[in-house]
């Protein structure tokens, strides 16, 4: 049975040209990028070009920026950690940030921290943006991950000029323009795994490099902001495949949209009670989500899954807790027989319309045992 | 997550729908971690489950514990079928994921409750 991946939002697989590098001899030789001999040299002028190359990709000024981690969940910490290292403060989290940065920003009340959780509309845009000063912090994600919502972090950035703006571009990157320079953020996490590089790796970009306070101790790798070996392999996989995203996003965007497009038109049309979520106005090119009446969201994915198509709940659920998504609560949208349909880069018509074709028949078998 | 049988049942599930008519009692049951529901209509006759069905908004394990629910009641004399409890389901499904223990009890619950009126 040929699959259809339908959920890049949670891991996309290896581009192409990453699994040729991890594949090949010479990823399998590097040495450790701290040593001194060649195998070591090696590894370390890979580590230190694929520095400048992401920095240029991101926009950011200074390849010093750059600070490779092992993912998304990561470089939210190291991030909110480095931001709150002054006296406490008052802090402002949206809420629909994914829980990576959710639960660090939570923890910052034990710590003397003021923190707001800030209301977003139907759409899942931000209500209203809080007034904050030198010294606090506004953590806004470049976009959601459940619904693609794509947030206006310029209105952030008006909003507290002053104040350390955390982004969490790791949805975003690939999908939409992610400029650090341009988004006038202090710090922006990466996770190579949401764009077809291997999972493991990732970055943060940060303004000010001699701000970060590291989470780990050891080495003093990566000037001592982030200790721990770097892992040259996945580091030089994690720029071939940021250099591919960036480098095809505008193309690849466009056709990416016409086939979520074409799905949701498939799927509005073809079943009754569906109602789709998220910014129609701002929304990110490949994301899908939909709630399907009557239906439990898991059931659904069990039963795609088993017709070959992978998605995924638009819940928090996968645990079997049941309970509901706090993206979805905190939009007051439907939180039952919610689907997120995360399209990659390359799906073809006839892909599209097979998927579609499974959901709407799944939808309608399950309505039948539920009638 | 599911077992080949747990999952067959939620696939293929047995004994789908809804009686209706004289003798038919219903039993129904939620599963309060998630808001899932399910139906169980049976008609006794001759002293056993002469027919049953059953009908579920729920989740996979929702619909494969009722579905398992179901066919172990058909024909089963009413003494035996009020004896169901939720490990005889568990086990015939094993192995049987913690976080769905609420599915096999709203399951077993809806039987009970049918099996209640009769």
């Amino acid at each position: 049975m040929t699959r259809i991946y339908l959920d890049h939002n949670a891991s996309s697989p290896w581009r192409p040209a990453v699994a040729r590098w991890m594949r090949s001899a010479r990823a399998g030789r590097l040495g450790n990028p701290s040593s001194l001999h060649r195998e070591g040299r090696a590894a370390r002028a890979l580590v230190e070009a694929a520095r400048v190359h992401i920095a240029r990709r991101l926009g950011a000024a200074d390849p010093q920026q750059v600070v490779f981690v092992s993912g998304g969940t990561e470089a939210n910490n190291l991030a909110i950690h480095a931001a709150t290292q002054g006296r406490p403060g008052r802090a402002a989290v949206t809420s629909i940030e994914h829980p990576a940065v959710l639960r660090p920003m939570a923890a910052l009340a034990q710590r003397g921290w003021q923190v707001e959780t800030l209301p977003v509309t139907a759409a899942g845009q931000v209500a209203g943006w809080p007034d904050l000063g030198p010294g606090d912090v506004l953590a806004v994600m470049r976009a959601n991950n459940e619904t693609g919502t794509v947030l206006d972090l310029a209105a952030a950035r008006r909003s507290a000029p002053d104040a350390w703006l955390h982004c969490d571009a790791i949805q975003a990157i690939g999908k939409i323009a992610v400029d650090f320079e341009a988004l006038g953020v202090d710090t922006l996490s990466v996770a190579g795994h949401k764009f077809g590089a291997p999972l493991g790796v990732g970055a943060l970009v940060v303004r000010d490099p001699n701000r970060i306070a590291p989470l780990q101790l050891g080495g003093g790798q990566e000037r001592g902001l982030r200790s721990g070996t770097q892992a040259a392999a996945l580091i030089e996989a994690l720029r071939i495949a940021l250099d591919e995203a960036i480098g095809e996003q505008q193309a690849r965007a466009a056709h990416t949209a016409r086939q979520r497009d074409r799905l949701e038109v498939l799927l509005t049309q073809g079943v009754a009670d569906v109602t789709v979520i998220g910014d129609p106005r701002a929304r990110l090119p490949n994301t899908l989500c939909l709630a399907f009446g009557g239906v439990s969201a898991e059931a659904l994915v069990v039963r795609l899954d088993a017709l070959g198509v992978a998605v995924a709940t638009g819940s928090a659920c996968s645990s079997g807790s049941g309970k509901p998504s706090h993206v979805l609560t905190a939009m007051g949208a439907p939180l039952r027989g919610v689907l997120r349909i995360s399209l990659g880069p390359d799906h073809g018509d006839a892909e599209i319309d097979t998927a579609g074709r499974h959901i709407v028949s799944a939808v309608a078998q399950l309505r039948r045992i539920a009638a | 997550m599911y077992s080949p049988l747990a999952m067959d049942h939620f696939l293929r599930p047995r004994h789908v729908g809804k009686l209706a008519g004289p003798g038919v009692v219903s039993g129904v049951a939620t599963n309060t971690d998630c808001g899932d529901t399910a139906r169980i209509t049976l008609r006794a006759a001759g002293g056993a489950v002469a027919e049953v069905a059953f009908a579920s908004d729920g989740c996979a394990g929702a619909i494969a514990a009722c579905s398992a629910t179901a066919a172990w009641l058909a024909g089963k004399p009413l003494d035996d079928a009020r004896a169901l409890d939720v490990a005889t389901i568990e086990r015939l499904l094993a192995p049987w994921p913690d976080a769905k223990k609420g599915c096999t009890a709203m399951a077993v619950a809806a039987a009970r409750a049918a099996l209640a009126q009769t």
